[in-house]
């Protein structure tokens, strides 16, 4: 078994050369490319302009190799290698003595010590000269060398840029050099364009052939995946790849399709998924020093620059950076084109707009740059935000956030979970876990550090409600811990969904000061007693969740997010929509009628729910409440159901406003929320109820047959029968804490007569159902 | 071969030409104009080595490029005629002499500004000399072709060392003088060339006078037929399958059918073709949008307009760049002046602007002239302006 290929990512000369030849695999046309030009003896010099981890100073590397393995070219061509920066390169004779230099090495190597020696023994003469004698002999000895070694020089030259801009009063000298055919090829590479190739007076204008090593594409990238797994041993990668395209596809937007980037992060596809985080963590931590390095490398201006793109992210115009940085847009733009320029930034046209965005190239240097940048928790998280969109798909994140939600509170990291809520696409989903995040958070940190953790004022407005909720339940708790007598019942109150939070709050301050004459001890071991029938009823999450603040107590819920994620937390979704329509009307929570509608939105059983809701009003009497949620009945959709599958529902429901004698208020109802005639055989049913006139012979055949038998069925004296054919029974035996501070006894007046048809009603449902309804047509 | 001059086998397309130098340069003296990369420098290694195997005359090739005063450049050309066959004899001890004389002399004279500022009694004295050496040379009846790439770019430096203007045409004058020795003269041809066309130069410093004994020569592109037979020859050269519509292509996006361009094409149209994919119009259409996508490279001379004219004028390039972008063979100056009538009302400024303007656009190898008309001078640059 061959041994793993360890791979150098920020040294390619260290790698031995059995290991760089294996390894070699991203830019392998542009060497067969470069080693085709050179047998052909062309003498034509490249010039390879990519940015840092582009795999530049590889393929020099590799081409040198590619030469001396070539047997043939081997014999006409000798490759120069060099120092990755020539920082000793002050006049141009330095880097002429640069390339007798490497020669030497070579000779040496070889073990030619005879030549060596003479060679050196040239440099040596030529040192003591003037600077230009020197530069001028210096680059005859090594054209006088390849004219009698008869080869070709091949100059490999890294970092040429940084040799361009110490030699730029010296440019037309190395281009009068270059521009012989005296056996030298130059071979170098940049992070930028250069503009002495690219300004059209500058010596070394258009001079080189230049090769653009830009990002590789997905199909090669792949390839380097596959290619390095296998030399690492990681067999499962190709699993991976072909598992799940989504997360290769992830990588790749990662690495920004840089080689480099690449071979550093196809290791975590080999990773289950909860190693991956820890991996990415470990890289951004190992990636440190280099990325500060870079950072550090730039003027102030420019980092500042760079911080403003960085902390965007996605593309920002020049003018947006202009107004994060406070600078003029013009020394802005200038500032960018330069970063640009240096390879730092990356420009893209703005879609759908003239406009151009920059950001930065290397993703991945963004994202370490976000994962340092903050300390709020949210943008501290951006970059692992960022990592999570990019990594897995909706489907999963939400897969995830859901795994989370499920663990035991506390099991997890609050601030991980903000970072997965920004995002889920799923709105409920999201406050769900935000809630989650935000009540544990203020388990781990003391209330003042939340305002900085959390952008309370900004994007984190919305979960100012839960905070202060979270707050005062974390009060309550600690004055119920100090009084351990109080330890079983005030817990059962803290926890109790069918108590709002004010309520909580007085119970438990009567409960400390000892005013029974506010609180009964008949009402405290009712309380006592129903905690566990709750615990049973809703579940153990659910109650766990209204003690910590991340949800409210059903008589407290106002959004549509804290409907989701009370249903989402209940054992039964029903049930505890049940529980919240009754302690809503109970409570008369002002923002019942949203509620109602929230509820009904959450699926067919639900719109049961809440047909058979609207009938209990109507039996209570309570008309316009009743109609009201009729109303929004009647208007609500559900996805998938038709005509048919609502004609049961409403029949049911106008037939309890005919059986109670309110037949003409059915009508108009169904006027009003059915003016397109849906239901027109319902509409003229209840026409000829109204007028107790059953001739209906005016109707077309295929109307009539159904308003007949609709006619029949709201005619039908034990019509209440059928109710409960379709619709779930309403479960109101949740019955209210009778406080002696609220108006309990009418209510649970009413509720008790309520319960009593209902549950006689849920006893013949199973029989008396279907049979009775009218037939669902379409 | 993209960039660097090419020589023997690899020169290519310009028999007609060459064989047009070598018949003038028997009696004239030569100016050769060229924008760059239309390959010059090729030319004249060329015409060097067929004067050379046709004995007609001992070629000289120098650049001027790299010489930092007079001193310098007389030294190079004399240097490049010793190091000749027919040379030798004029060196080893008056040459050699005269150079180490006056080598140390310039090295004596203290440095001002970005030139040396040669004391006139030192700078009369080398003139003198100079004129002794190139007589002696010129009375052997030898023929002599002396190139000098670059020259253009000396002469800016001295140009730019003298505000006076007083060196560089004391410069000027004394060379036209040694082009009409009048003993011998006709035994010396100067072939004179570089980046910048020196008519320009001259005309910016008011020196027209000193170069009105050359004889100007316009290298342009390859003819249809040239670009046609070049691309059959790199193609077999490459062992690339490549019919006569897809060598049509090629040179209807190249435009201005220069061997750089056409060259630049070809290799990656190559670079497109690798495993078994064969050449074909798709392939070079993925190769031009290949070019095209190389946005760093064109958004810099985009960005390079502002810094060459700031505000208005970088604006007005940008129009007559537009207007010059339309076709491919560029617009005519009228029309380039209409496009501005609007932000320049009066003519006459508008006139001075735009010749200013397309000489700098021209100057910076935006546009070349062709036929009366301002052409983009790469067809993939045109492109990527119609595009932006």
């Amino acid at each position: 078994m061959p041994r793993p290929t360890e791979i150098s990512t920020y040294n390619p000369h260290l790698i031995p050369r059995e290991d760089l030849v294996a390894a070699f695999i991203a830019r392998r046309a542009l060497l067969d490319e470069l080693v085709d030009d050179l047998r052909r003896g062309a003498h034509q010099h490249h010039l390879l302009v990519g940015v840092r981890g582009a795999g530049k100073t590889t393929l020099l590397l590799r081409l040198a190799v590619a030469i001396e393995e070539d047997k043939k070219l081997a014999r006409t061509t000798l490759p120069l290698r060099f120092a990755e920066e020539q920082y000793n390169v002050a006049h141009p004779s330095d880097f002429w003595l640069n390339c007798l230099d490497a020669l030497l090495d070579v000779l040496d190597a070889r073990g030619d010590h005879a030549a060596k020696r003479k060679l050196e023994a040239e440099v040596a003469a030529i040192m003591p000269l003037t600077e230009k004698e020197r530069g001028i002999q210096a680059i005859a000895t090594l054209i006088a060398w390849a004219r009698l070694a008869k080869k070709t020089l091949v100059l490999l030259v890294d970092n040429f840029d940084l040799i361009l801009e110490r030699l730029k009063d010296a440019q037309w000298a190395m281009r009068e050099a270059l521009s012989h055919d005296n056996g030298i090829v130059l071979i170098g590479a940049t992070s930028r364009f250069l503009d002495a190739t690219i300004t059209y007076g500058s010596p070394l204008y258009d001079f080189f052939h230049v090769h653009e090593l830009g990002p590789v594409t997905e199909e090669e990238a792949r390839d380097v995946v596959l290619h390095l797994a296998k030399l690492r041993g990681h067999q499962q990668v190709q699993a991976v790849l072909e598992r799940d395209p989504g997360r290769f596809k992830a990588l790749y937007v990662l690495t920004g399709g840089m080689p480099r980037m690449l071979v550093l992060l196809s290791s975590v596809l080999a990773r289950e998924n909860p190693s991956v985080e820890a991996d990415l963590e470990r890289m951004l931590d190992q990636l440190t020093p280099y990325y500060k390095a870079r950072f550090d490398e730039l003027p102030a201006q420019s980092q500042r620059i760079v911080d403003a793109v960085a902390l965007h992210w996605h593309p920002i115009t020049a003018a947006a950076c202009a107004e994060q940085t406070r600078f003029d847009v013009k020394i802005v733009s200038a500032q960018l084109n330069r970063l640009v320029q240096q390879g730092t930034l990356t420009k893209i046209a703005l879609p759908g707009t003239s406009k151009l965005g920059f950001l930065l190239t290397e993703r991945f240097f963004n994202i370490w740059y976000l994962m340092r940048a903050n300390r709020r928790v949210r943008q501290k998280l951006a970059w692992f935000v960022e990592f999570l969109r990019t990594w897995y798909g909706e489907e999963e994140l939400a897969r995830r956030a859901q795994v989370l939600l499920d663990a035991t509170p506390g099991a997890n990291d609050p601030a991980r979970m903000l970072a997965l809520a920004t995002t889920l696409s799923d709105a409920a989903l999201r406050r769900r876990l935000e809630s989650r995040a935000v009540t544990m958070l203020l388990e781990q940190s003391p209330l003042e550090e939340m305002r900085e953790l959390l952008d309370l004022e900004g994007a984190d407005a919305h979960l100012v409600p839960v905070l202060d909720r979270a707050k005062a339940l974390k009060q309550l708790h600690s004055h119920v811990a100090s009084h351990s007598k109080l330890a079983r019942l005030g817990e059962a109150i803290i926890g109790s969904p069918i108590i709002p939070l004010a309520s909580k709050i007085g119970v438990l301050e009567a409960l400390l000061h000892k005013r029974t004459d506010i609180i009964s001890a008949a009402v405290i071991r009712q309380l006592v007693a129903s905690h566990k029938e709750r615990r049973e009823e809703f579940g153990v999450p659910l109650l766990t969740a209204i003690a910590s603040g991340e949800v409210p107590s059903f008589p407290d819920v106002t959004t549509r997010a804290d409907v989701v994620a009370l249903l989402g937390l209940a054992k039964s979704s029903v049930d505890a929509a049940g529980a919240i329509l009754t302690s809503g009307r109970f409570y008369k929570n002002p923002a019942f009628g949203e509620i109602f509608r929230y509820i009904v939105e959450q699926g067919p059983r639900l719109v049961a729910l809440g047909f058979a809701f609207a009938m209990s009003e109507l039996d209570k009497g309570e008309w316009l409440a009743a109609r009201h949620q009729a109303y929004e009945l009647l208007r609500s959709s559900v996805p998938g159901w038709g005509t048919s599958e609502w004609l049961g529902l409403v029949a049911i429901l106008l037939q309890h406003y005919v059986q109670l004698g309110r037949t003409q208020e059915a009508a108009s109802l169904l006027a009003e929320a059915d003016p397109d005639e849906r239901w027109l055989s319902i509409h003229e049913a209840l026409k000829a109820a109204a007028a107790g006139n059953p001739d209906l012979s005016h109707l077309a055949p295929e109307v009539r047959a159904l308003t007949t038998e609709l006619l029949a069925f709201f005619r039908s004296e034990d019509a209440s029968e059928t109710a409960d054919r379709t619709a779930p029974a309403q479960r109101t035996r949740h019955s209210q804490p009778q406080l002696r501070s609220q108006p309990a006894q009418r209510a649970s007046g009413d509720r008790g007569a309520a319960r009593q048809r209902t549950s006689r009603r849920r006893g013949r449902a199973a029989t008396a159902g279907t049979r009775r309804a009218p037939a669902r047509r379409r | 071969m993209v960039g660097k001059p090419v020589v023997g086998e690899n020169f290519f397309g310009r028999e007609r030409e060459l064989d047009e130098l070598d018949r003038i340069t028997n009696d004239e003296h030569v100016l050769l104009l060229a924008p760059r990369r239309v390959g010059k420098t090729s030319l004249l290694y060329a015409l060097s080595s067929k004067v050379d195997r046709e004995s007609t005359a001992t070629s000289v090739f120098v650049s001027a490029a790299t010489a930092k005063n007079e001193l310098e450049l007389v030294r190079t050309v004399l240097g490049a005629i010793y190091e000749t066959r027919e040379g030798k004899r004029f060196k080893p001890n008056r040459m050699g002499t005269w150079l180490r004389r006056h080598t140390g002399r310039v090295k004596g004279v203290k440095v001002a500004g970005s030139g040396i500022d040669l004391d006139t009694q030192a700078a009369v004295e080398w003139q003198e000399e100079a004129d002794r050496a190139f007589s002696a040379i010129a009375a052997t009846k030898h023929p002599w072709l002396i190139m000098i790439d670059e020259l253009p770019t000396l002469v800016l430096l001295l140009a730019r060392s003298d505000d006076t203007g007083t060196r560089v045409r004391a410069f000027m004058q004394w060379f036209r003088n040694l082009r009409q020795l009048p003993r011998g003269g006709e035994n010396l041809r100067f072939m004179l060339a570089g980046s910048i066309g020196l008519d320009n130069v001259t005309r910016r410093h008011r020196l027209t006078d000193t170069i009105n004994d050359l004889r100007i020569w316009r290298l342009g592109p390859f003819t249809p037929e040239n670009a046609d037979r070049f691309l059959a020859e790199l193609a077999r050269s490459y062992e690339l399958e490549l019919g006569d519509s897809l060598r049509r292509d090629i040179c209807d996006r190249a435009e201005w059918l220069i061997p750089y361009h056409l060259q630049l094409i070809f290799s990656e149209l190559r670079d497109q073709c690798t495993g078994r994919a064969r050449p074909s119009a798709a392939a070079l259409d993925r190769a031009i949008e290949a070019m095209l996508s190389r946005k760093a490279y064109f958004a810099t001379w985009d960005e390079r307009l502002h810094e060459a004219f700031g505000a208005p004028d970088a604006e007005h390039a940008r129009k007559l760049l537009a207007m010059c972008a339309r076709e491919p063979r560029g617009a005519t100056t009228s029309a380039l002046q209409q496009s501005l009538a609007r932000s320049v009302p009066n003519s006459t400024d508008r006139a001075t602007a735009v010749a200013w303007i397309l000489d700098v656009l021209a100057n910076d190898g935006y546009l070349v002239e062709e036929a009366g008309r301002m052409r983009f001078r790469s067809g993939l640059l045109r492109r990527y302006w119609i595009k932006r």
